[in-house]
């Protein structure tokens, strides 16, 4: 029913495009690459004149990144699959936006996995919110950065600064938002702890990630309780109390 | 001047007489007291007997060796002060008395007889204190003191008379007539005593004292010139103990009669008594005798007018007197050494003692010291060793933080997944030999580094065999896109000499990552190695486009250079010669860029 998907192959390492092409070959037949770029340039003139179904986009290129290109770019009419190295920042940055990713060396099920992703139908303006923000994001502070949140039916766009605090519920963590909002999110608090661990927050509890932004005061009785400026309180583990002083130091 | 002469003979031959008479007197007291009973407590019976026998001995030795006797005197007065036993003490007073009497000093000897009386009056010993007192009186009497010598010698005679003791009673009544008669009393006062001393004695028919009380008669009346009366006694003497070996006594009697008849001018008599005078006295050496009968022959040779004999006479009189005279002044010369040599020997041992405490306190004083700088060293060192144990370990803690660090930027992910991408590659592409071979120089190459970055120094050989390893894998990634080439220099023995490892490792990973891309055609890195004195110089070239200075290029391949940074800091710390590194452009003739150059000299050592 769908069409053979054409993919433009982008990144500077001519065995990381080799790799790729006999990969698609061999685990998605239906596809077919129908370009090759080594650079931002020559990416960007690419995808311009092949109209690409997909685009598999490495991040760091010698005469730019794949963010760069994006942005050159400006509204996305196809979709994006980044392929990058052990680079933090870069992973950081895609969970931030929700944009999905494959690592080198390539790992034939992610591509698969990753691949099947772009064959759902999906709001192409969804992509472009989660693209612009990753473009965003990389050109601002980490304290104005903004966040994408998906519930099973919305995609909200969410600045970490308006993050009161994050809840544990089992495989879900819930949002209390600055303006009284409450997003249930299908990824663990564990995950957003990471995501958050340049920015404000602090795990006061196993179930609570509070932003330290939204801190009120902290009192000792019943073994400790924080009280964050929207009224709500939370416990504090005993061993997260000292830690807990220093964080509000630095801030 | 005859007259005074004659005095003066007169009173030395009293003083002589009584002094010696006196000595006996003592001696014959001490004796009886020793040899009396003793009434002293049971318990100490054994102690207070021994110190008896001592006192004994020591009268036995008064005479001959003074010294000794006094010795042994002090001896028993020690034991009997330690055992409280009274009576000892003063009966070791009394003969320490006689004993300075014997070495001439009288003021001594006078307050330890007085000490003796003392204690005897306060035990009850009456017959103590009146022996004691009687050797008091003579001390007394020689000092020309009458009247109190009298007083003492009157209370020994009031206790003898008390105890019927005839011959003591005796023997003081002479001594009493002899000072009355020294003391200028009249010749009746002296005749009573002397008189009635005579009948006692002759009551006790003891020929010796009847003896002497005939012979001090007769110098009472010599002395108040009733010649014949004198001449009679002397004679009474001399024909009581004519049979009697008593040459002292005889003596005696022998030189009144010569004095008498010389006074009566019968000067053929005076001369026969100086004759038999001298005879006795010359048996038993008595000088001051023998002396004063040659003055009376020198005054019988001036009468007859025989000068040349009375000069003769003079002579030996003289020498007599000298004789005496050294006698008293060896004697006097002698105490006074002894003496003196006392105060000497305890002013020594008291300086010795003094220093011996002074050299003690040194001592003491020196060890302190010692103990207080023994500590104060160990202190020291103590802390200087934990100074340097703190610094040491924070230094290999530094050490081994960037070496963990610097291992982590060689195996760095990106350098990891290029490798294995690669890999990758020549598998999917089914080029199983290339993927062998370039697997096989990867996984060498990992153990390389991890080898070579424990070390502090490698061999040349070692370094350049991983740096080639390392080329090749890009090489064979990048398809053969470069290439390489290494120069060694002949002085250089790959073998032996060693360098600091992984230097060169992040300036040729610059060269292919950055350099080679540039250039124009086949990419050429070349690697030079040259000895320069105390350095091996590694020269890293390629022929792309050149060093940006600033630019992104330095920026992008900051980790590994801030780690060589650091690396090249720490190396440099403990080494004598530095690690230098000079970045550069290859320039052409034109000025043109030709590529990158990077000149690195580290030290080397030998294996």
């Amino acid at each position: 029913m769908i069409d053979v998907m054409r993919i433009i192959l982008i990144d500077d390492d001519a065995v990381v495009r080799d790799n790729l092409k006999t990969l698609l070959s061999i685990y998605s037949p239906e596809s077919v690459v129908i370009a090759e770029a080594d650079g931002v340039k020559t990416g960007l003139a690419c995808i311009k004149e092949y109209k690409p179904d997909l685009v598999l986009l490495d991040v760091e290129m010698k005469d730019g990144t794949g963010f760069d290109l994006l942005s050159f770019y400006g509204k996305l009419d196809f979709k994006v699959i980044f392929v990058t190295g052990h680079d933090g920042y870069a992973i950081k940055a895609f969970k931030f936006s929700a944009i999905d990713y494959v690592l080198k060396p390539i790992d034939p099920d992610d591509l698969v996995s990753a691949l099947k992703k772009v064959h759902q139908p999906e709001d192409s303006d969804e992509q472009n919110l989660k693209v612009a923000n990753l473009v965003q994001n990389k050109k601002t502070d980490f304290a104005e950065q903004k966040i994408i949140l998906k519930d099973a039916e919305t995609v909200y766009l969410v600045a970490v600064k308006n993050i009161i605090r994050c809840e544990s519920e089992t495989n879900y963590t819930r949002f209390y938002l600055v303006d009284g909002r409450v997003l249930m999110v299908s990824k663990t608090l564990k995950e957003y702890d990471m995501l958050f661990d340049d920015q404000s927050f602090f795990r006061a509890h196993q179930s609570h990630l509070i932003n330290l932004r939204h801190f009120d005061r902290y009192e000792k009785r019943d073994g400790g309780l924080v009280f964050m400026k929207d009224g709500s309180t939370l416990p504090v583990a005993v061993r997260k109390k000292e830690s807990l002083m220093a964080a509000l130091e630095k801030l | 001047m005859r007259l005074c002469l004659y005095g003066h003979q007169m009173i030395s031959y009293l003083k002589s007489r009584l002094f010696l008479g006196g000595l006996k007197f003592g001696v014959l007291f001490l004796l009886l007291v020793s040899n009396k009973p003793l009434f002293c407590f049971e318990l100490e019976e054994a102690d207070s007997t021994s110190i008896e026998t001592i006192l004994v001995k020591s009268n036995k030795l008064l005479y001959n060796k003074t010294d000794s006797a006094k010795i042994l005197a002090e001896e028993a007065l020690n034991l009997s002060t330690q055992i409280n036993y009274q009576r000892g003490i003063a009966n070791s007073l009394n003969v320490l008395g006689v004993t300075y009497d014997i070495n001439g000093d009288f003021a001594k000897s006078f307050s330890t007889y007085k000490e003796a009386v003392e204690i005897y009056n306060r035990i009850g010993d009456e017959r103590g204190a009146a022996n004691c007192q009687a050797n008091m009186a003579i001390l007394l009497k020689q000092d020309g003191k009458y009247d109190e010598a009298l007083v003492y010698l009157s209370n020994s005679h009031d206790y003898y008379v008390k105890s019927d003791d005839k011959k003591h009673m005796a023997s003081s009544l002479m001594t009493i007539g002899n000072l009355l008669l020294a003391k200028g009393d009249n010749l009746n006062n002296v005749m009573s005593k002397l008189e009635e001393a005579e009948a006692i004695v002759r009551n006790l028919n003891d020929t010796i004292l009847i003896c002497s009380s005939v012979n001090l008669q007769g110098d009472a009346y010599l002395k108040f010139n009733k010649l014949p009366e004198a001449i009679a006694r002397y004679q009474t003497a001399i024909d009581i103990i004519k049979n009697l070996d008593k040459p002292w006594n005889r003596g005696y009697s022998h030189l009144g009669l010569a004095k008498s008849y010389l006074k009566s001018n019968q000067l053929d008599h005076a001369l026969q008594n100086c004759v038999e005078g001298l005879k006795q006295y010359g048996v038993i050496h008595h000088k001051f005798g023998i002396m004063e009968l040659y003055e009376i022959r020198v005054a019988i040779n001036e009468k007859q007018n025989d000068l040349p004999q009375a000069i003769a006479n003079l002579r030996i009189a003289q020498m007599y007197k000298d004789s005496i005279y050294n006698e008293k002044q060896s004697k006097q010369i002698s105490h006074i050494k002894v003496e003196y040599e006392t105060e000497k020997k305890e002013a020594e041992i008291a300086s010795l003692s003094q220093q011996a405490e002074i050299k003690d306190l040194e001592i003491r004083q020196k060890n302190q010291t010692m103990v207080i700088g023994l500590i104060a060293i160990s202190l020291i060192t103590a802390v200087v060793y934990f100074v340097y144990r703190q610094r040491k370990f924070k230094d290999q803690q530094s050490r081994t933080e960037l070496e963990q660090r610097f291992l982590r930027s060689q195996l760095n992910p990106h350098f990891i997944s290029n490798a294995l991408m690669a890999v990758q590659n020549f598998m999917l592409k089914n080029e199983a030999e290339k993927a062998s071979t370039y697997l096989a120089k990867f996984s060498k190459l990992m153990r390389e580094i991890l080898e070579n970055s424990r070390q502090e120094f490698i061999p040349v050989e070692d370094e350049i065999q991983m740096l080639t390893n390392y080329l090749d894998i890009h090489r064979l990634r990048m398809n053969e896109s470069f290439d390489y080439n290494v120069e060694i220099d002949e002085n250089i023995d790959v073998e032996t000499d060693t360098i600091p490892p992984m230097f060169v490792q992040p300036f040729v990973e610059n060269a292919i990552e950055h350099g080679i891309i540039n250039a124009k055609g086949q990419g050429l890195i070349v690697l030079k190695l040259v000895k320069e004195g105390e350095y091996i110089a590694i020269e890293i070239s390629d022929n792309g486009g050149g060093l940006i200075f600033g630019a992104q290029k330095i920026d992008h391949n900051s980790l590994s250079t801030t780690i060589i940074q650091e690396r090249m800091a720490l190396f440099n710390k403990s080494l004598k010669n530095k690690i230098q590194l000079i970045w550069d452009n290859i320039k052409d003739e034109h000025g043109e860029i030709q590529g990158t150059k990077v000149e690195l000299k580290v030290p080397f050592s030998y294996l």
